[in-house]
This record gives C-alpha cells, structure tokens and sequence, in this order.
C-alpha cells in the first residue's frame, strides 16, 4: 500500500489543502503550531476514522466556526488507486479510479459497517494501525505503564487471536455447565446408594416357613373356620384389587388394539418430531435474514434518496468533497441500487411466505410432541399395571388354590357368615397368641417384600443413573482436553508469530548498535516490558528517553513486518528531546527504513532536516501566517 | 487480509489435543470419536462466534457421543 495524497478541507487548524506524498521519506516540516500533528491525525483519521489520540469526539477535530470537517486520503492497493473520504460527521466514502473515472463503491455513515468493508477489502485496523505504523507524541510511555493484562488484550487484536479467546470463554461455560451436571449426578448416584441387602432372600424364604408352621397350628388349634375365613376375605380384596387394575388398564389403552399398536404409534410420532428437529434454527435464521433483507432495504432506500438529492442540487458539487458529479455515474448508481433494491423485495416476500409455512410446521410439530408426551406416560404405566395384574392374579391363584386344598370353591362367596358363627368355637388364650403371632409374622412377611421390591427398583435406577454419570464424566473430560487445547492453541499460535517479530527487532537492535547483547521476549508478560541487556533483566521504564524511542520504534518495525505492514510508516516527532548524537542515529534510522517502506517524518529540527536532504518536504507556517498570506 | 486464524488453527488445535492424550494419562480413555467432537465443537464456535453458540449447545454435541 502506498500513500499518494492527502486532502484536508476544515480539519483541525487546516483550512483547505492538498498535500502530496511519495515513495521513501516525506518530511513534513514547520515551526510549532504549524499543523505537522494534524496532518498526522488526519492520515490515521481518514484510514480508521478515528483520532489518532485516544478518547477524543471526532466531532471537534472540524476548523472552529465551521459545520464539519473532511480528510481525504488517496492510495494505491495491488496497482488500483483508491481515495478515501472521512467527515468529522461519521460520514465516508470509498472511490476506486476506474479507466480514468472515479467511481464510489462504498457510502456509509454507520461506524461498524465502514469498519467491517475497510477490514475485509484493505486489512485495515485501528489498533494494528495505532501499534505498527503511527508513532504519536506521548505513546511510548503510555504504553508501558498499561497493565500486563490490555497489553496482553492488544497483542490477541493485532494476532487476530480475539476469536480464539471467544472460542476459549465458549468451552470455559461449557466446562462450568459440565461440572454442573456432575455435580447434580452425582449427588443423585450418592442418594440411590444403598448396603444390598443379600440375605433379605433367605429371610423372606425363613418368615414363610415360620407363617407355614403357624398356620398349622392355629388350624389344629381352631380347625380350618378361621384360616378359611381369611383366605375368602383375602380372595374378596385380591378381586376388587384386580378388577381396579383391569379398569385403569381398559381406560389407558382406550383407542389401542394392544401395547404393540400403542409402542408403533410412538415410534411413528418419534420420527415425525425427529424430521423436523431443528426447524427453530431454521426460523430463527430466516427470521434474521428478513431482518437484515429489511434493513438493506431502508439502506438502500436512503442511499437512491441521498443520490437523488445530489442530483437535484443545482451546483452540481459533492457537499462532502466539494468535487463535481459526475451525474450520468450517479444516476446509473440508482439504477443499480433501485435494482438491488427490488431483487431484495422480492426475496424478502419468499421468505415471508417461507416463514408463515414454518410457523405452520412448528405449530404441527408442539402439537405431535404433546401427544407423544401423553402416550409415553400411558405406555410406561400400561407396562406397570401388566406387571401388577399378573402380581396380584398370582396371589389371587395361591389362595384359590388353598381354599380349593380344602374344597371351598363356589361356596367360597357365602362362606363369611359361617365364619361369624362357628369363631365362637375357636376362643382361648393359645388361639389368640398364635393368631397374634401369625399376623406378625404376616406383616414381617409383606415389609420384607416390599422393602426387596423397593430394593430391586432403586437398583434399576442405580444402573441407568450410573451409565449416565459415566457419560457426564467422559463429556467433562473432553471438554477440560478442549479448554486446555484451545489455551495450547493460543500459545502456539503466538510463538509462531512472536518468534519471527523477536527475531527482526533483535536484527534492529543490533543494526542500531543500541546496547550490548540485547534480548527480548515478546511473549514474557505480552509485549515489550522488559530487555535483557548482557544476561540482566531491565524494565523499558527504566531506559533513558532515547533508548526507550529507539526500541519502541524498532519494536514497530518488527511487529509491522510479521503483521503484514501496509508498507508505510508515519511518525511524529521522532526526535523530540534527542541529542546531537542520537538525532544523527534517528535520521540514519528514518533513512534506512525508508529504503523498504514509504515514511512519512514529522520535525521542527533543522538538523533533521538538513540530515533527511533530498526527502519530498512538505513545509508547513504557523497557523496566523496561513491566514495572513490567505 | 486474510485473518491470521484459519485452516492451520484448527490443524494446529486438533495436533494439540492429540499431543495432551498422549502426554497426559487422564485422558487415556478418549478415543478418535471423541477428539472428532472436540474438533467438530471448536471448529463450530470458530466459525458462529461466541454470540451465536450456547454452552448447552456445546454440551449437548460432545454429551451423544456413542462409545465405540
């Protein structure tokens, strides 16, 4: 990239000027108060739109008493010439010169757009800019006395590491969310724990027994009557249980020939909702390009009225760049833009008609997912009750069986009253123990079972959490492997280009004959704290003022040269405070960079100017004379 | 100019991860399909931007991972 003009029309102390810039070294050259840092600021203001000195309103930077101010700056990229205007208003405008016409192919006045199609087309990039190729008076101090961690911020933007460090944050709340469900799995495995209980078997087995031999005795003791009377009462409880369990089953298979059906429906209804898994990201995006389709639309809407305007307007002028137009380019740029503008009309309709069908679909799919929710849960609890009923319709044959034993049969349903008159006949004290101890027995019998049922579920739910714990885990680990990949990425990415950076400042440093065996570790504490000199570790701040501008300077360079530097290199002032001695080494150092990039020096010191001979000067007055001889 | 991340980054992240499983034995356990998911994970949020990718979405991608 080369720089080729600069024109200033109100900006800063400048009234209206063009300024010419050529290959090698361009001495702007003047007392103080002459406009030399403007001009400075008005190159890095027309290339990132932005004051050279941080946290400065553009906005003041316009001619006081005037409305806005513009700097215009003309270059040349891969042999196309280009000029690109800057108004203290935001406003800008890119021309390409093309068969001898310009032609403007960008007119914004939204900050980040200008910034991302500047970007994209020419690489350019404020902080790169700041950092590799303006040198401003104070800049030096400044920024060694920033903390490591904005330093370490800098070097991620000129390496383009910043997108790493997102994708870092990304796996950090992922890691985060993953350590989170660890957490809660297992405290889940911890509460299904249990000591298995492996004789409950044998006890269960013990207590039958027991109830067997009770049962024996209490019939010899009371003849069959009671014992008999027991088993009707328990057949009446066993039936009204089923005959529950058979209802509730009926109610849930209600429209299902049987489970298989039911299972088949679900299956059916899965692939449905499988099919249009993801159709939200689709309506999302769409609904973004709508969005974006509509404001392109305004956009371009504005931009045909800006232009219709300009055509209008009787004096024929440009109001930012006062340059002529050229009016026949105009109009065939709202032609093109009204084109544009109706192709995107016609897309944003489809994408209307696309999203209403969309929506259609979603509606269809939330509605299938609900149905399938429903039968799920009837499914599950079918499975259970078809597990109950064959429980119970066990027992219920037990106890027929029993009864049938003793040849109750159809009988067993008149049974109850005899069992009223003929208890009388069983009262006595041994009856009554081995009654007591029989339903002890009993209910000995029913809590081992239920605690074994209870057992063999949480061993069920024990298994799947464990499988899914195992899971979580190996999930955590991949996405620790990830984070710590991603940090090993960044470092890796940094030495591959910090090394060659090292190595061209240390190339600088020795062509200066600056100090003795001098080394510096970009990385150590990101960018530029510290110098070893002769093995011993010195802070930069502790440098004398020329030592320190020398570094910084060739620290530049090198950093530029890794960078890809856009070839040109503006400094202000460079040898402000310098003695005799080092002004000479400054002017042989200005010299030899200009023998590889265009360098553009400001300097009020005859000695720099006497020792730059030959360079292309641009002589400035103080601002009164300006106006004086105006 | 072409941004400094590219291709090679995710070369370079990938030969990270697999020289990690090496060095340290912790991560013994993962296998190709794993590292194809972190891969996949990365190269996701690289390409979307922080702004666009959600943690659970991440999550979620690595978590059906099927084990050979």
């Amino acid at each position: 990239m080369k720089l080729e003009l600069l024109r200033l029309r109100n900006f800063g102390c400048l009234k209206q000027q063009d300024y010419t810039l050529t290959d090698g070294v361009n001495l702007i050259f003047g007392p103080n108060f002459s406009g030399k840092s403007t001009l400075v600021n008005a190159i890095f203001f027309s290339l990132t739109g932005h004051a050279i000195v941080p946290r400065v309103d553009i906005r003041t930077m316009r001619t006081p008493k005037s409305n806005s101010g513009t700097a215009g700056i003309q270059f040349v990229v891969d042999d196309k010439r280009y000029m690109l205007f800057r108004g203290t208003r935001t406003q800008c405008q890119l021309r390409e010169k093309v068969n001898g016409e310009w032609k403007i192919i960008l007119d914004e006045e939204r900050v980040n757009v200008v910034e991302a199609a500047l970007k994209e087309r020419f690489g350019f990039m404020r902080e790169r800019f700041a950092l590799t190729t303006f040198l401003r008076e104070g800049e030096i101090t400044e920024f060694l006395e920033r903390q490591p961690a904005t330093r370490r911020d800098i070097l991620y933007t000129l390496l383009g590491i910043d997108q790493l460090m997102d994708v870092r944050e990304c796996f950090i709340d992922t890691r985060r969310l993953a350590k989170r469900e660890k957490a809660r799995i297992d405290s889940h495995q911890n509460s299904l724990r249990f000591t298995e209980q492996k004789n409950s078997k044998n006890e269960i087995e013990k207590v039958e027994n027991r109830i067997k031999e009770l049962e024996a005795s209490y019939t010899d003791n009371t003849g069959d009557v009671e014992l008999i009377a027991e088993w009707k009462k328990s057949v009446k409880h066993l039936k009204s249980q089923l005959e529950s369990l058979k209802r509730e089953h009926r109610e849930k298979m209600t429209g299902f020939q049987d489970i298989s059906k039911m299972s088949e429906m679900i299956e059916n209804i899965e692939k449905a909702v499988k099919e249009n898994v993801g159709i939200e990201s689709e309506r999302d995006q769409l609904i973004q390009k709508i969005g974006s389709a509509e404001s392109q639309i305004t956009a371009l809407s504005k931009v045909c009225d800006n232009l219709r305007l300009l055509l209008d307007k009787n004096d024929g002028h440009c109001p930012t760049c006062q340059q002529e137009v050229e009016r026949d380019v105009v109009k065939r740029i709202v032609e093109e833009k009204e084109n544009e503008q109706a192709n995107l009309s016609t897309d944003l309709k489809e994408y209307k008609k696309t999203l209403e069908e969309m929506n259609v679909t979603l509606e269809s799919r939330q509605e299938l997912e609900q149905r399938l929710q429903t039968l799920r849960t009837n499914f599950t609890r079918l499975e259970q009750l078809t597990q109950d009923i064959s429980k119970v319709e066990k027992e219920l044959s037990t106890v027929i069986t029993r009864l049938s034993e003793r040849g109750i049969t159809e009988e067993a349903e008149n049974a109850e009253n005899e069992v009223h008159s003929n208890s009388a006949l069983a009262v006595n004290m041994d009856k009554t123990q081995l009654k007591g101890q029989l339903d002890n027995q009993r209910k000995r019998l029913q809590k081992l079972k239920q605690d074994e049922a209870v057992q063999a579920d949480r061993l069920n739910q024990l298994q799947e959490v464990n499988i899914q714990a195992e899971k979580v885990q190996n999930t955590l680990l991949c996405i620790e492997l990830a984070c710590t990949g991603v940090d090993k990425t960044i470092e890796t990415l940094q030495r591959q280009i910090m090394k060659p950076a090292e190595e061209e400042l240390h190339n600088w440093i020795n062509q200066m004959e600056l100090f003795g065996q001098a080394r510096i570790d970009l990385l150590k504490q990101h960018l530029l704290p510290s110098v070893n000199i002769n093995g011993e570790d010195r802070s930069l701040m502790l440098l004398s003022g020329s030592e320190k501008m020398f570094l910084y300077l060739c620290f530049k360079v090198a950093l530029a040269k890794v960078l890809g530097n856009t070839s040109f290199f503006v400094f202000d002032d460079p040898t402000l405070h310098l003695d005799d001695e080092r002004k000479k080494m400054m002017v042989e150092f200005i010299k030899q960079l200009a023998k590889e990039y265009q360098v553009i020096v400001t300097s009020y010191d005859e000695d720099v100017r006497s020792g730059l001979e030959g360079a292309h000067l641009i002589e400035m007055n103080r601002v009164e004379e300006q106006e004086v001889n105006e | 100019m072409d941004s400094i991340i590219d291709k090679e980054t995710r070369e370079i992240f990938r030969a990270e991860i697999e020289a990690l499983i090496e060095k340290d034995s912790k991560y013994i356990s993962l296998g190709p399909d794993e590292i194809q998911a972190i891969v996949n994970a990365f190269d996701f949020t690289l390409t979307n931007g922080k702004k666009n990718v959600r943690a659970q979405m991440l999550y979620d991608e690595i978590l059906k991972i099927k084990k050979e």
